[in-house]
């Protein structure tokens, strides 16, 4: 027993999978399509723990993006192949269900990554979820920015949801629009309001629904986006001569684009999933899972608020795809 | 008189496997009306898509006033001044009767390896003269030719011939589809083509037609001539007949 | 007068401008005389261009009767390629040059498999659509790479230019390139064959008309458009994005239509197609000033383009049902 587990150990600390006979087996099915520009910083995290493990694996995107019969075809192929390991986001409380019990069922090791089902661990089969919640990250977003509105006054609030109908960015709206129902409960004697309108998912298109409104409604203080596409408004705002602050800008997932804008003073908040993470730590709970025997754990890959203070430092890190 | 303007010489045509035309040997007389008669598949139609340039013979010769040719494309065999009208596929409905008359030939101002400013004003004056000299009036050179009846299509596409002197003017079952009046018109015109000294092939299965206009009649069956006499030596029973 | 109220309604353009007036005047009055206003027009007009020049080359292509359904991938596509070898030292003309290039050869490729394998266009430009939009993300290497404006002569495609600052200098582009395309169309021999090509193929063919090297140059235009909207859009909103373009050319071909190109081709206008975008911009972002509800929001474009046709389509056939007298020649 103890020789075993000094082999065990040695093991580890060698680093290689020398345990496992051949290399691991990981598929990754997710929900987007690969030219969303956030999931290259998942892809790269997932290929570095790859390649750490000298393990084979492959990233699967849809042709239509958020397309979930799509994902589900993937997956059942995935599994078809008998890989050691399915790593999924899960953007359906139902669809994806069948076929995580059968992975399971049949031995693969399942953790869901990004998006998870909206019942949990209750909901499916899978054995854990990395990634961020997205009511709490929009809540937090939302929180953040609040600090930078008028203390006193009116105020007025737009949300653009990107994608009316997705869950992630139903749920990102969600988180904002909680924290604002708080703050007017909170605040009686002030007025304040908030709109939702489907925003888009095409910088152009966004840049100019949102300057639309901004035109129809000048007496807007801040603009929430459940994606990056606020960056379109901060260049809608540059162009009219709005000085940055004057509308504030939030929204998710770090992107060269709002990097810049960011810089330039247009977004003050911005919320970062790590993405990295969440490519990169399910191969290695895989990992433990496969050799030592450990059960994959949640991991929450945070609500990490971004400031104009740290986009130098982001800034080099997200040129090599790390954030 | 047989001074002979085109000469087919035993021309062969496969078409996906079914031999089209065997051995066919013609001469076409210079200025002669000739009528081309024949069922669904005998051929004729293949023999005048070969001289119109549709298709290419896989055997034999064309030659044209004793030269031997190749016709490589329709562009070829205008520029022998062979001319078709089409049964169907002369015109196209959406366009107007002066780009339609001029289609593929347009006049232009000035041009540049082929590409060149088209001259409105003189394909719309060419336009008004030709159909005037077929004896067409129709309201203008602009209107769109999918506004005609079927015989006033016909005029606008035998205007097009006669406007870029065809040697040999192929019509293609130019009476289908056609009223009493307007059919007498285009038989009247081919008659009146060998006083301009233009050759006229006429292909129809109406034979009343063909011996109503024609200086000698061709009977095709089965890809090959089976008769070959002129009008005034056979009737219509005999070549009925031979069908 | 009654004659020309006639022709007039008979021509989609003019069908298509009494819509789109009818469009502004509604979402002037609904938006409390905003939409009009100058901050909202200067956006829309910065915006327009881009789509406008897509549905250009989409309307002649289609004139010429084929589909192309990969414009919205080279929309993206030539950006990515622009970009990525100017960070890689390139400067800007060669770089753009490039990337049109690389447009020309999309063209081509759907042409000639198009052509040559007797396919329809619609499948040929589907699956390019898919292989030019996976090409961009390849090209990009992952991630999108940062142009450095300053080697960019801006004020050469999306400075402001003009009085009062209205217009984008790409919109001039815009002028220029339906000037170009629509003289090329009506005045010249090559636009009285991309017609009696999508007229009536069988018709050009028999009266020599070289109708495969007609439609390649059309799908080369086409690509070409879309490639320059492109690089456009990216100078205007600052990055490369793979995603960009994505649903243009659903865009463009409902824009031609609107416009007055028929489907079946052999019928359109490039004024029409410019129209017809026109239209959807000021639908999409009039929408946003209705207040109308988020998730009502695609309902209503989709509900107001189909309006915005069957519009078009009624008028011109009360224009044709309008008696008046012909002229007795």
């Amino acid at each position: 027993m103890r020789l075993k587990g000094l082999a065990l150990v040695a093991t580890l600390l060698s680093g290689t999978s020398a345990l496992a006979q051949e290399p691991l087996d990981i598929v990754f099915t997710v929900h987007s399509g690969a030219s969303n520009t956030f999931w290259q910083a998942v892809q790269k995290g997932f290929e570095d723990g790859c390649t750490k493990l000298a393990a084979n694996c492959q990233m699967v995107y849809v042709q239509t993006d958020g397309s979930v019969q799509e994902q589900v075809a993937n997956m059942e192929a995935a599994i078809a192949r008998n890989p050691d390991a399915l790593l999924t986001s899960i953007v359906d409380n139902n669809a994806f269900d069948d076929v995580i019990k059968r992975a399971r069922d049949a031995g693969i090791i399942v953790i869901a990554s990004n998006v998870d089902d909206l019942e949990g661990a209750a909901g499916n089969a899978r054995q854990a979820f990395i990634g961020q919640g997205f009511v709490p990250a929009g809540y937090s977003l939302a929180q953040a920015q609040w600090k930078n509105m008028p203390a006193e006054g009116d105020l007025h609030i737009l949300v653009g949801v990107s994608a009316p109908g997705q869950n992630w960015s139903e749920q990102r709206a969600l988180g904002v629009t909680n924290f604002l129902d708080e703050q007017i409960a909170a605040n009686p004697d002030r007025k304040i309001t908030y709109e939702k309108i489907d925003s888009g998912t095409d910088l152009a298109t966004v840049g100019d629904r949102v300057g639309a409104y901004l035109s129809a409604n000048p007496n807007t203080n801040a603009y929430f986006d459940t994606g990056f596409w606020h960056a379109a408004v901060g260049r809608v705002l540059a162009d009219r001569g709005v000085e940055p602050g004057k509308v504030l800008l939030g929204g998710f997932d770090l992107v060269p684009e709002v990097l810049e804008q960011m810089k330039a003073g247009y977004v003050q908040v911005q919320v970062d999933q790590q993405p990295y993470m969440q490519g990169f730590m399910p191969v290695m709970q895989v990992y433990l899972a496969k050799t030592v025997g450990l059960a994959p754990a949640d991991i929450d890959t945070g609500q990490g608020i971004v400031t104009p203070d740290m986009v130098d430092a982001i800034m080099e890190l997200s040129a090599k795809g790390l954030r | 008189m047989t001074d002979p303007i085109i000469q087919v010489k035993d021309l062969h045509k496969w078409y996906s496997g079914v031999h089209a035309l065997k051995g066919v040997s013609l001469d076409i007389n210079r200025g002669e009306a000739l009528g081309l008669v024949g069922d669904n598949g005998a051929g004729k139609s293949t023999l005048i898509n070969i001289l119109s340039g549709l298709h290419r013979p896989d055997q034999g010769q064309i030659l044209m006033d004793g030269r031997p040719v190749d016709i490589r494309n329709p562009k070829d065999a205008m520029g022998l001044g062979i001319e078709t009208i089409y049964q169907y596929n002369s015109m196209v409905p959406i366009m107007s009767i002066a780009r339609n008359l001029f289609i593929g030939r347009e006049p232009l101002k000035f041009s540049l390896g082929g590409l060149g400013w088209l001259d409105l004003k003189r394909m719309r004056e060419d336009s008004v003269a030709a159909i005037a000299d077929v004896d067409l009036h129709l309201r203008s050179p602009d209107a769109l030719v999918g506004e005609l009846s079927g015989g006033q299509r016909q005029g606008v596409a035998i205007a097009r011939a006669m406007h870029f002197r065809s040697k040999v003017m192929i019509l293609d079952e130019p009476t289908n589809h056609l009223s009493v009046k307007e059919t007498n018109k285009v038989i009247g015109f081919v008659r009146g083509l060998r006083d301009q000294g233009v050759t006229a092939i006429f292909i129809s299965h109406n034979m009343h037609h063909v011996f109503a206009c024609c200086d000698r009649v061709v009977a095709m069956a089965l890809g090959q001539v089976v008769l070959d006499k002129r009008i005034g030596d056979t009737s219509i029973e005999e070549v009925q007949d031979v069908l | 007068m009654r004659r020309l109220l006639k022709l007039a309604l008979q021509k989609p353009e003019l069908a298509a401008t009494l819509l789109l007036l009818l469009m502004v005047l509604f979402f002037q009055v609904r938006s409390g005389g905003v939409f009009l206003d100058y901050n909202n027009l200067r956006g829309i007009l910065g915006f327009l261009p881009e789509m406008a020049l897509v549905a250009i080359g989409v309307t002649l292509l289609m004139i010429a009767g084929e589909f192309d359904l990969s414009v919205g991938s080279v929309f993206a596509l030539s950006p990515m390629t622009m970009a990525v070898l100017m960070v890689a030292g390139w400067s800007f003309w060669p770089a753009f040059l490039v990337a049109l290039l690389a447009c020309v050869v999309v063209g081509l490729l759907n042409g000639w498999l198009t052509i040559w394998f007797d396919i329809p266009s619609f499948i040929t430009t589907l699956g390019m659509m898919f292989m030019a939009r996976s090409m961009t993300v390849v090209v990009s290497g992952g991630f999108p790479p940062r142009l450095d404006f300053e080697l960019i002569p801006e004020h050469l495609f999306v400075a402001y230019v003009g009085p009062g600052e209205m217009f984008r200098a790409s919109f001039l582009w815009l002028v220029a390139i339906a000037v170009i395309v629509g003289m090329l169309l009506s005045r010249t021999n090559f636009g009285n064959w991309v017609r009696a090509t999508g007229g009536f193929l069988p018709a050009a063919q028999a009266m020599g008309i070289p109708t495969h090297r007609v439609k390649l140059a059309c799908f080369v235009i086409c690509s070409v458009l879309a490639g320059l909207a492109g690089i456009i859009q990216v100078l205007r909103l600052g990055s490369p994005l793979p995603s960009l373009g994505m649903g243009y050319e659903l865009q463009a071909v409902s824009a031609a239509v609107i416009g007055g190109t028929s489907l079946s081709g052999g019928i359109g206008s490039i004024i029409g197609g410019i129209i017809g975008a026109t239209l959807i911009r000021v639908i999409d972002n009039g929408m946003v000033m209705s207040q109308i509800d988020g998730t009502w929001f695609q309902f209503a474009v989709g509900a107001l383009t189909i309006f915005a046709v069957v519009g078009n389509a009624w008028l011109r056939k009360r224009g044709r049902a309008m008696k008046v007298e012909t002229d007795p020649k």
